[in-house]
């Protein structure tokens, strides 16, 4: 596969233009030419070699101002958001889980010697009590003692060339540049509350576009760092994720919810978040309304090591992938959707992206991208996915009403609530009548993934081609039927009768792999 | 969790209270003897009210209750905590043939998920017809739970999908990874084995896992599945199948067992949510070592659990107690 089917293959969804023209994005492996010392794919790089991959990378990945430190106002609060979602000794932990410390420090050296910011934070919360909390779960002990983030020493051989700790690389920057102010914020306990000292609510802001939440719950607990500081650069480490598929520049911003507020007793990772703020069985409404809070204003993306299968440890050896690249951009969007490609996905799968992409945060265009450095496709590895995964399914439905006309409906999620949106009540005797219209480039031959409560006759272009039915545990892609396309449109149509007074369907196609992902060079439409 | 130590200078780390990370597969052995056990916490586990030497014929009860024992201590939480949900569909995949799974086992696990309200639609599931056995089974269960879908499937006969595996796959001889599946092993949600102890020419034991070749339709691999066992080594083969549903929990067990030389009576119970940590008991228990097993060995290394008896936490009966030496077939009779 060349560079431009790489980039182009996936005409499966069109996002709402965001930013005008096309978008810059530097992607530097390290066996880059320009680098003073160059590294093969495989090789364990030192921190000039990382610094220096980091460095190109923003510098060819230059924003509409022309450059990272131009578009920092002068005396700026630069928030840096690394991914520490655990320390070391937390069981899940593996090598790739977390952002690499060597990028970190590459991009606070960056902006400390370049830009004119008059404060610089590197905030994160994480899956370990800070050192005033009185809770004894999830404590990490270093030599017999409380650690944090802050504290916690990597010694040198995680990260070679990065020795210490956060607390230690930043006493060193605020030595060097007195003239900044250098701290950390645990953002676990960083919860904006109300003159009562109780945690408060805000509501998700619109964009200018209008395009508001996207949670079941529209009012979130956030941090004052994260909507106070003036510029805020993610830097997620690029892996595999079982519920979105991927995670890298906006599902960093999980980490962004406050687990003092959301934690249950006994734990501490986000359970509420998941609990109030999921809709349509998926977690890419909240990381959308999480990000809104305060978008991305530069994003560098850590590709030296990842995980494969899903985003932590699966006590599995081979999990931990070297990639040895590193990307800027100032477009998270168009960055995941890279970061998608460059995982073994389609952008188009990823449902976060679409929701950003409404909003407004940036464009998933590929054919958009302007890209500097090296080519995506070279020494491109092969990622495992979860083993549940589904791309998105249709959302462009049209409904047969009682008049025998079609109507369309745009489902916001993956299964469509036949009586809810057709507004017709279960009864014995109903059958709701849903169709889709799918536009192929060529003849394809796939499978049709139905999720499915009810009985469901199903047919492409008149032919059938499913029957089943299920009352049991409704599941997204639990029903699968070869399937072919035709080049041009293709008509597929659904008869569903309710059983056990439901009638839910959520509609798929995917490749001859299988895998999941939605067949390439395929189109829904209404 | 332990502190651990990396070596060199690096000083102690540990964590306090990760809560539920313990992924030690958690197993219940028990024999009809079982007279009770202490945890390693010393806490004591009870024995059997009636135990029974383990050659003894058993009524229904004393069977049943060595099942329940089994499935307390190789599950999590109360009342044996197996992984079904009240909306679930549950096949249970048993063996047939000369060494076949004790339908009292199979009885007894649908009465507990029944009583238990766990599971909407259950299907006893196997490369064959259903005796006479299950067929009134499943009578007598369906006048008791009318509410529920209580169903025998004969996966010879079943509707088939050929697919790739969505992961990568091994036999050498199948590159793509396509594999005829019965769509009740693929649709349902949950898939509990339910096998006797055996040995095996092929692969030193057939047990939970081995099951898996059986799930193949005669109708695409032929009448002895040949054509499946020409794809490749018989050991990638089965961890190709397993792929495509690996069990929810396992069962290993019953009264009559087989060996090279014939019926084996030895009444034990091994059960947990790890297939391969319940038949690396099993093999354990039949006197073979599961490390040295190469089915083992590959499913241990793609990550499918854990093969070592060392890093499994048996609960009720130790290994070294239930242990009953099956005669082994060539060439495992000399290792």
């Amino acid at each position: 596969m060349n560079r431009r089917d790489f980039l182009f293959s996936s005409s499966a969804a069109v996002a709402l233009p965001a930013f005008a023209g096309n978008t810059r994005l530097g992607l530097v492996r390290s066996a880059h030419a320009k680098l003073r010392q160059p590294a093969p794919p495989d090789d364990a790089l030192t921190y000039p070699q990382v610094r220096e991959m980091v460095f190109r990378a923003i510098e060819y990945g230059a924003p509409r101002a022309g450059s990272l430190e131009a578009k920092i106002k002068p005396g700026s609060w630069v928030v840096l958001k690394p991914n520490i979602v655990f320390l070391r000794p937390h069981p899940s932990y593996a090598p790739g889980d977390i952002t690499d410390f060597r990028v970190t420090r590459a991009v606070l050296e960056y902006v400390a010697t370049r830009s004119q910011a008059g404060r610089i934070t590197i905030a994160e919360g994480g899956t370990y009590r800070n050192l005033k909390d009185p809770a004894e779960d999830n404590v990490v002990l270093q030599g017999g003692r409380r650690a944090t983030a802050y504290s916690f020493d990597w010694g040198h051989q995680e990260f070679p060339g990065f020795g210490g700790s956060l607390g230690t690389m930043l006493a060193e920057f605020r030595s060097r540049h007195p003239e900044k102010k250098f701290d950390y914020v645990d953002l676990s306990y960083d919860a904006v509350r109300d003159a009562g000292g109780h945690f408060r609510r805000i509501e998700v802001p619109k964009a200018s576009n209008g395009a508001g939440a996207f949670g079941a719950r529209s009012d979130y607990f956030v941090t004052n760092t994260i909507t106070g500081c003036d510029f805020l650069i993610t830097i997620p480490v690029m892996k595999v994720h079982l519920q979105c598929g991927i995670t890298a520049c906006l599902k960093n911003y999980v980490g962004t919810a406050p687990r003092e507020a959301y934690a249950i007793p006994g734990a501490f990772h986000n359970a509420n978040l998941h609990e109030q703020h999921s809709a349509g069985g998926r977690i890419d409404p909240f990381i959308v309304d999480l990000a809104s809070f305060h978008p991305p204003d530069y994003c560098v993306i850590d590709g030296i090591r990842g995980l494969q299968t899903q985003e932590h440890s699966v006590q599995r050896a081979g999990q931990t992938v070297r990639g040895n690249l590193v990307m800027a951009c100032e477009d998270p969007v168009m960055s995941d959707a890279m970061v998608a490609r460059l995982l073994g996905f389609r952008e188009h799968d990823i449902d976060f992206l679409h929701m950003a992409a409404k909003r407004g945060m940036g464009s998933m265009d590929l054919s958009r991208l302007d890209l500097r450095g090296d080519e995506p496709d070279r020494e491109a590895r092969k990622w495992e996915k979860p083993g549940n995964w589904y791309g998105r399914c249709n959302r462009e439905w049209l409904l047969r009403g009682q008049n025998s006309r079609w109507t369309p409906h745009a489902a916001p999620f993956d299964t469509i609530d036949l009586p809810a949106a057709t507004q017709v009540a279960p009864a014995a005797g109903v059958t709701y009548t849903a169709a889709v219209n799918v536009q192929s480039e060529g003849h394809r031959r796939g499978y049709l993934w139905l999720g499915l409560r009810g009985r469901v006759a199903a047919s492409v272009n008149r032919e059938l081609v499913a029957r089943t039915e299920s009352q049991t545990r409704y599941r997204v892609g639990q029903f699968q039927f070869p399937v072919s396309l035709k080049p041009g449109m293709n008509r597929l149509e659904f008869e569903v009768q309710p059983l056990d007074g439901q009638a839910l369907l959520s509609v798929l196609i995917t490749g001859p792999r299988n895998d999941g992902d939605t067949i390439e060079g395929i189109r829904w439409m209404s | 969790m332990p502190d651990s130590q990396s070596g060199g200078s690096r000083p102690s780390e540990s964590m306090l209270a990760s809560a539920s990370y313990d992924r030690t597969p958690r197993i219940g052995v028990v024999l009809s003897s079982f007279h009770g056990a202490t945890e390693h916490d010393g806490t004591p586990i009870r024995g059997l009210a009636g135990p029974r030497p383990v050659d003894a014929e058993l009524t229904a009860a004393q069977f049943d209750a060595m099942l329940g024992k089994a499935l307390e201590l190789g599950s999590r939480g109360r009342r044996g905590g197996l992984p079904v949900s009240p909306d679930e569909w549950v096949v249970l995949k048993i063996t047939s043939g000369p060494a076949a799974t004790d339908p009292r086992m199979v009885d007894g696990m649908l009465r507990r998920l029944l009583e238990d309200g766990r599971g909407k639609r259950f299907t006893i599931a196997d490369a064959a017809p259903p005796g006479e056995a299950y067929t009134e089974m499943l009578r007598r269960l369906r006048e008791r739970h009318p509410g529920v879908r209580l169903e025998y499937a004969d996966l010879s006969a079943d509707a088939c999908l050929e697919v790739p595996a969505q992961r990568r796959t091994f036999a050498a001889r199948n590159p793509q990874g396509v594999y005829a599946i019965p769509r009740t092993i693929r649709e349902c949600d949950k898939l509990i084995t339910l096998s006797p102890l055996q040995t095996s020419a092929v692969t030193g034991v057939a047990l939970s896992v081995s099951s898996y070749w059986s799930m193949a339709p005669v109708s695409v691999y032929g009448p002895r599945r040949e054509k499946l066992a020409a794809l490749g080594d018989p050991v990638d083969v089965l961890n190709d199948l397993y792929l495509h549903h690996p069990a929810d929990y396992a069962i290993l067990g019953g009264a009559l067992h087989h060996d090279a030389a014939g019926v084996v009576r030895h009444n034990i119970v091994i059960a947990g949510g790890n297939a391969l940590a319940v038949d690396a008991v099993g093999a354990a228990v039949m006197g073979f070592q599961p490390e040295h097993l190469p089915l083992f060995d590959k499913l241990e290394a793609r990550g499918f659990g854990v093969a070592g008896t060392d890093s499994i936490w048996t609960r009720g009966n130790e290994i070294e107690d239930a242990r009953r030496p099956f005669r082994k077939p060539p060439p495992w009779d000399k290792s």
